[in-house]
């Protein structure tokens, strides 16, 4: 019996600037159940950005519904949001998105630092700790941002997406700034983390690492283009 | 040179451009400036600037004070015939004169206007060479004793009194019975020294024979207001050397008087010749020292600002220097064009402070000339003018360094390269630190120091005098001797005072008269005896009738009113107030003593009653004061009307024109609009010290809300980070104001270290201020900061914590 991590009912997404409107998302319906692992790729400027900032309660969307673990999280406000995303959500982004003033030790820690159950200071130490060793990091604890090669600062961002034990992982082109040989240790890194029971929802055009994914999603001008589920991972 | 005028003109281009940025720039700094301009203007005219007069190096001014009893507070006043001997008999100055203030009525003019009147001997017109449009000024024939009736009216007098009559010569003007030739007009360029009550208005000059001072020739140790001497001093003798040996002089002539007395001694006598500037100056140091503090506080809070400015100024434009850099411009380079561009603003600052300075002078002639000596002598000072314009070069340097240091120069070379998160320019955070320091600090100084001083001024304001003012009105009439025949005018004179009594009071509006002194007016210091211990005191002195006492609400301790007034009723009797009562006699109750006013028992007044005692406006102790019954003869009257009517100074006049011919208003006012005037300069207090606080408070506001909303900027990244991993807005408002809480508690410290070097600098006029009471005033000031940096704080980000996170996760605007 699978639980549905993620549900999204008719999302419609409308830029409006001065000139035009923006349809990026149009009616767009998504589920994904825990453990999954789906890829979600299409053509630049398709709305995938926009598909996992919506997913990751980064902004909102214009019309539709979306459920996250059940509950209906489509009229927070912005501080409901952001407990939810703190204690649901982890995030990695293309451009590794670490502050750069703080050590990787603080980098990893800051969603513990916003948690709503207040952990203790030997707890976030004990998890900051436990989730560097998982992406092969824990030598580098006091270094600062700017002292790691681009694969390390992406490790540090994935410690950091997991560090909350969110119930899901959203992840925007994770090799787009790295070159090969990194952008292949970050996908095997993702991996087993998924093996291991971690759901990830993951944009990139990279037709290779896409195949890695369970199940695969393809945008078009906004819209699902052909949502094949494939069963092999169980 | 050349590139230096093409900067000033690329400099110039790049400007028109950015006129926001061009208007905060130049209107701060030139409203800056020129409130700078204004003060160092003002404070080189008072204590730099010489006097307007040829000889002025030698001018001074001889004063006379008594130390009183307690030994508590000095008197600056002469007593007439100390101020006679000393005129006669001086040997060290050149040339002396003596002078005396007072308000008297031009009869003959149809308006009889009452004017400021200086009763001097002739030398006063040499010392200060005063210059004459018409006519001479006195000659040593109309001098000290001579008994000869002439003139001399202000340029003011002549044009606003006889609409510059040409043929004002040799005609005549009555003041006081006495029919004057008018000999000479002043000239409008005369700068008239500011001593004594005229203020430097003094609008009619009257030989010194002719003076209206009631105490005279006997009268030792009656101290006058209004009383000057001074004179020019030859070169080899120093001013301590006159004093002592105008002291000596003194005490000669006075021991022979007090000889005997054991209340009384010499020593309570000191004589300091200052000079003339210093005596114009008078103690308005301190004033002049708290407005330059006041305003390079100020300068200090704008100057922060601008830096601020100019550097997120230059992050804009850092693709244009990146540019710049990558085509090889070198760092002097970069550094001269942005000189340009200050040195433009500051030419534009400059500009505008002298009008902004000239504005402050015309506000400061027309409003403050009362309590600040020589302000009519203020304009453009090509002295201070300079320092100004330095000041701005000074400045446009440090806005150009400043901001070229912070440039990080090898990286902007690579800022084109890299299309990265362009940290190319960044106000680096130690110089954000001490920008923010310094505001904080200079504006809780300023704050705290600005509400005290307003608290302290409208604690005089608002203090109760022991007496009520409201619906009282004081009127002092002069009365022309001309018309009654000698021998009955005693009788004549006090029908005629009873008729003016009885018609005001017919008036509808008016409830009550008294024949008595102001209680706001000039008490006399007068010496008395006291018969039964052969003690001397001296007592301020008013006089009043049955009536005064209720008419002003002051109560009885103890005894009786004056009895009702009539005119055979003559008896010699005395009110005292209860802080004199307890001096006079600790343990019993003084009625009945006898206090004698003339030394040798011939002028025997018997204390009937004791009055509680009030306060004079802005003195912390009430003083010992006796009141005597009005003679039946004067012309001064308290007139209460009902409540809410208005008596007018036209209804007075016409009541007074009903009942004679002979009779002229010299003085007509509410008490509450005289008590108005007295407490002018603490009013003027309150709202310099008002405006002041609300200046430094908005200045250090915007310079906090640019600096920080400059450092959420570039922290615009890592906010959107922290939201997006869970951080609420409330948890990103701390994040902020934690990082200026260390900048915000050193500054609050920095600026409790400025008040203690301040208290340290001028602790002996600042000792009056300071007090438990200012412990709660640095708490509200506190508050106030701590309010205005947080104010300062969440504005600006209120745009990144009341949107989607996605705004500011994407890249720059
Ligand atoms: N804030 C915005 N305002 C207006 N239009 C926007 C905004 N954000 C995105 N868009 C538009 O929405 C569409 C989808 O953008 P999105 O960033 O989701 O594309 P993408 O699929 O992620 O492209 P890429 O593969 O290049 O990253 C684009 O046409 C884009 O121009
Ligand atoms: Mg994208």
């Amino acid at each position: 019996m699978k639980t549905t991590v993620l549900s999204l009912k008719n999302i419609s997404k409308i830029f409006e600037t001065e000139e035009l409107e923006t349809h990026a998302l149009k009616a767009v319906s998504l589920n994904i159940n825990k453990g999954d692992y789906i890829s979600i790729s299409g053509p630049s400027g398709c709305g995938k950005s926009t598909l996992l900032s919506i997913m990751g309660l980064l902004d909102t969307a214009t019309s539709g519904e979306y459920f996250i673990e059940g509950s209906n999280v489509s009229e927070l406000s912005l501080d409901q949001a952001a407990e939810v995303r703190n204690a649901k959500i982890g995030f990695i982004f293309q451009s590794f998105n670490l502050i750069d003033e703080l050590s990787v030790f603080d980098n990893v820690a800051l969603p513990l630092r916003y948690h709503s159950d207040k952990p203790s200071s030997v707890a976030i130490k004990e998890r900051v700790t436990q989730c560097l060793e998982k992406v092969g990091l824990s030598h580098r604890v006091s270094h600062k941002p700017n002292q790691l090669s681009g694969g390390q600062q992406q490790r540090v961002a994935i410690a950091r997406a997991l560090v909350a034990n969110p119930a899901i992982l959203l992840v925007d082109e994770p090799t787009g700034n790295l070159d090969s040989k990194s952008g292949d240790q970050i996908m095997e890194l993702l991996e087993q983390l998924n093996k291991s029971g971690t759901t990830i929802c993951m944009v990139t055009h990279d037709p290779r690492y896409a195949d890695m994914a369970t199940s695969k999603v393809q945008l078009l001008d906004g819209s699902v283009l052909q949502a094949r589920l494939s069963q092999i991972a169980v | 040179m050349n590139l230096f005028t093409y900067q000033l003109k690329q400099a110039w281009l790049s400007l028109k451009k950015k006129p926001g940025f061009v208007l905060s720039v130049v209107s701060t700094m030139g409203i800056t400036l020129g409130a700078l301009l204004c003060v160092l203007t003002l404070a080189y005219v008072m204590l730099i600037k010489p006097l307007p007069y040829p000889e002025q190096a030698r001018l001074y001014s001889v004063e006379h004070h008594i130390v009183d009893q307690q030994g508590e507070s000095e008197y600056v006043h002469f007593d007439y015939p100390t101020l006679i001997e000393l005129y006669k008999k001086q040997k060290q100055f050149t040339q002396g004169s003596i002078s005396y203030y007072s308000e008297e009525v031009i009869r003959t003019h149809p308006q009889q206007p009452s004017v400021n009147t200086a009763f001097v001997t002739p030398e006063w017109f040499s010392l200060l060479d005063v210059p004459m449009v018409l006519g001479r000024a006195f000659e040593a024939t109309e001098g000290f004793n001579s008994q000869i009736p002439v003139a001399v009216l202000s340029y003011k007098t002549w044009q606003d009194e006889y609409s510059r009559d040409p043929n004002i010569l040799n005609k005549k003007i009555i003041v006081n019975d006495v029919s004057y030739s008018v000999i000479g007009v002043v000239s409008s360029s005369f700068i008239e020294p500011q001593l004594g009550a005229s203020e430097g208005n003094t609008q009619l000059w009257l030989p010194w024979s002719f003076n209206s001072i009631s105490y005279k020739n006997d009268w030792w140790g009656s101290f006058t207001r209004g009383l000057f001497f001074i004179g020019s001093l030859p070169d080899d003798i120093s001013s301590s050397q006159v004093s002592e040996q105008l002291r000596n002089l003194v005490i000669n002539l006075l021991q022979p008087i007090v000889a005997g007395d054991e209340s009384f001694t010499v020593d309570d006598i000191k004589i300091i010749t200052k000079t003339l500037k210093s005596a114009i100056l008078g103690d308005t140091h301190d004033l002049i020292y708290m407005l330059l503090i006041g305003v390079v506080g100020l300068t200090v809070i704008a100057v922060s600002n601008i830096i601020n400015v100019f550097i997120s100024h230059a992050a804009q434009q850092r693709k244009n220097i990146s540019i710049n850099a990558a085509l090889g411009a070198r760092k002097s380079q970069i550094f001269s064009c942005l000189l340009a561009q200050a040195s433009i603003l500051m030419l534009g600052a400059v500009i505008l402070a002298i009008f902004v300075s000239s504005f402050g002078f015309t506000i400061l002639t027309q409003y403050l000339h009362e309590f600040l000596p020589r302000v009519h002598e203020l304009s453009l000072q090509i002295e201070t003018l300079l320092t100004i314009i330095f000041i701005a070069i000074l400045f446009a340097f440090a806005f150009a360094l400043l901001t070229t240091n912070t440039l990080n120069y090898q990286s902007l070379n690579n800022e084109l390269n890299n299309s990265g998160k362009g940290t190319g320019i960044q106000v680096s955070p130690w110089l954000r630190q001490i920008l923010i320091i310094s505001q904080i600090a200079i504006a809780s100084a300023l704050v705290f120091c600005n509400i005290s001083l307003m608290l302290d001024a409208a604690k005089t304001i608002t203090q109760p005098l022991g007496y009520q003012r409201d619906n009282l009105n004081f009127l002092s009439l002069s009365i022309s001797e001309k018309g009654n025949s000698d021998g009955d005018s005693f009788d004549a004179k006090f029908a005629l005072l009873n008729q003016v009594k009885s018609k005001l009071l017919a008036l509808p509006q008016v409830e009550a008269v008294s024949t008595a002194e102001s209680p706001l007016g000039n008490f006399m210091y007068l010496a008395i005896r006291d018969v039964s211990s052969n003690t001397d005191y001296q007592a301020y002195t008013s006089f009043g009738d049955e009536r005064y006492f209720d008419i002003i609400g002051q109560e009885f301790v103890i005894g009786d009113n004056f009895p009702p007034q009539n005119k055979q009723d003559r008896d010699q009797l005395l009110i005292i107030n209860d802080v004199f009562a307890k001096k006079l006699s600790p343990n019993e109750s003084p009625v009945g003593r006898k206090l004698d006013f003339s030394s040798d028992g011939t002028n025997i007044f018997t204390i009937i009653g004791v009055v509680k005692g009030t306060m004079e406006p802005g003195q912390n102790e009430i003083p010992m004061r006796m009141y005597a019954p009005s003679s039946t003869l004067a012309a001064k009257f308290l007139i209460k009307t009902k409540p809410n009517q208005l008596l007018t100074r036209e209804q007075v006049i016409s009541t007074l024109n009903d009942v004679s011919s002979l009779l002229a208003v010299s003085q007509f006012g509410s008490l509450n609009d005289t008590h108005k005037n007295i407490v002018m300069s603490e009013r003027v207090t309150v709202v310099t010290a008002i405006s002041t606080t609300i200046l430094s408070l908005l200045l250090a506001a915007t310079g906090l809300y640019g600096i920080l909303s400059y450092s959420s900027q570039i922290r615009r990244f890592e906010i959107g980070i922290r939201m997006a991993v869970g951080a609420k807005s409330k948890d990103i408002i701390l994040l902020i104001f934690r990082d200026i809480s260390t900048a915000l508690v050193v500054g609050v410290f920095s600026s409790i270290l400025v008040l203690l070097a301040l208290y340290l600098g001028f602790s002996d006029r600042l000792t009056s201020y300071v007090s438990f009471e200012l412990v709660p005033l640095f708490f509200i000031t506190l508050i106030l900061i701590s309010l205005i940096s947080f104010i300062a704080c969440y504005l600006p980000l209120r745009q990144y914590i009341s949107k989607p996170v996605i705004h500011s996760l994407r890249g720059s605007e």
